[in-house]
């Protein structure tokens, strides 16, 4: 893996973006949570519709209550967020991503348009509907499997992890362990 | 646009590079990683993780971000009913198409338009998720935030 940056020099790249992220923004490294508020506002339009419910509920509760009752639900922030906060700003992590990436790619290299390298060809063939379409169906595996495990390799695999929190480390061991197995198994088909 | 909406793109912007740089959105790495022919992916994620757990240490006594003043989220990932189902689910897929969330975009990003099908896999499976949930399962899942 020469063509590639160093473990070490990677890993402490990766980790120090997972720490500076939630510094300067406040928001933890997670990719499919973004994924799936673009999918709320898409659907819903506008201001986001669970956040904005969750922000009335928690400021009448907060009103009624006090905030002991922030901290009897653990799983409420503890405040509401506060107005200069743009609820809209995540979204533009992910068109940062593809331009990071597209800017990787002018030192790089840009890959081939229509196959993802050797490894791809020789798992799915050259022709394009196999390739596209196994793809999609992984996808399709991604997004049901980390809405319903509540995270991905970033959210679940960096921040989770790094938090120790249980779910997080339940769910990076068994993916994890599944990808590895999955690939072991495919070889054997494959032969 | 924003001051916060450049940051978080300038945030993303970053993520992707390093993607790109690392090998992490690399078809061919990802499968030598699974295939247990090459430690170069295991090594970054080992990195990457001590890295992050000790800066989210350090910051554990922050509430307020820096540049937005905003609430740092620590939003809790609790062991619930749908972990176990929903991480082999994702296993299954990261291990076919190589890639996640995240390097899906960075690889559209790269140029295989191609893993345009994933993202838009990715995007109808979170979509069919909502729709299962709501009629079947019922299962409190806390997004990725």
């Amino acid at each position: 893996m020469t063509r590639f940056l160093d473990f070490w020099w990677g890993g402490l790249l990766t980790g120090a973006i997972a720490v500076a992220y939630p510094l300067v923004t406040g928001s933890m490294l997670g990719v499919s949570g973004v994924y799936d508020r673009l999918l709320k506002r898409l659907r819903y339009g506008g201001e986001l519709a669970d956040d904005a419910r969750q922000r009335a509920l928690l400021a009448e509760t907060l009103a009624a209550f006090g905030p002991r009752a922030a901290a009897e639900a653990p799983e409420a922030p503890l405040a509401p967020a506060p107005a200069p906060c743009d609820p809209a700003a995540r979204l533009f992590f992910l068109p940062g991503i593809v331009l990071g990436a597209a800017l990787g790619a002018l030192v790089w290299g840009r890959g081939e348009a229509w196959s993802l390298g050797a490894a791809f060809v020789a798992r799915f063939g050259s022709e394009l509907w196999r390739g596209a379409g196994a793809l999609f169906a992984a996808g399709v595996l991604i997004g049901l499997g980390a809405r319903m495990g509540g995270g991905c390799t970033s959210g679940h695999g960096i921040s989770g992890v790094a938090l120790g929190q249980r779910g997080s480390l339940v769910g990076t061991a068994v993916f994890w362990s599944t990808a590895v197995g999955i690939a072991r198994l495919l070889d054997a088909v494959g032969r | 646009m924003t001051r916060q909406r450049w940051l978080h793109l300038g945030f993303g912007t970053a993520f992707g590079v390093t993607l790109c740089v690392t090998g992490a959105a690399d078809f061919d790495a990802m499968q030598a990683m699974l295939h247990l022919r090459s430690a170069h992916l295991f090594g970054l994620g080992a990195v990457t993780t001590a890295t992050a757990v000790a800066g989210l240490w350090l910051l554990r006594g922050r509430a307020v971000a820096l540049a937005t003043g905003c609430p740092v989220t620590r939003a809790p990932r609790p062991l619930h009913l749908g972990v176990v189902p929903g991480a082999v689910l994702f296993g299954i897929g990261w291990s076919i198409s190589g890639s996640c969330p995240g390097t899906a975009l960075a690889q559209v990003g790269q140029g295989h338009w191609i893993a345009g099908a994933t993202v838009l896999g990715i995007a109808a499976g979170m979509a069919a998720h909502r729709v299962l949930n709501e009629r079947l399962l019922r299962w409190r899942a806390p997004s990725c935030e």
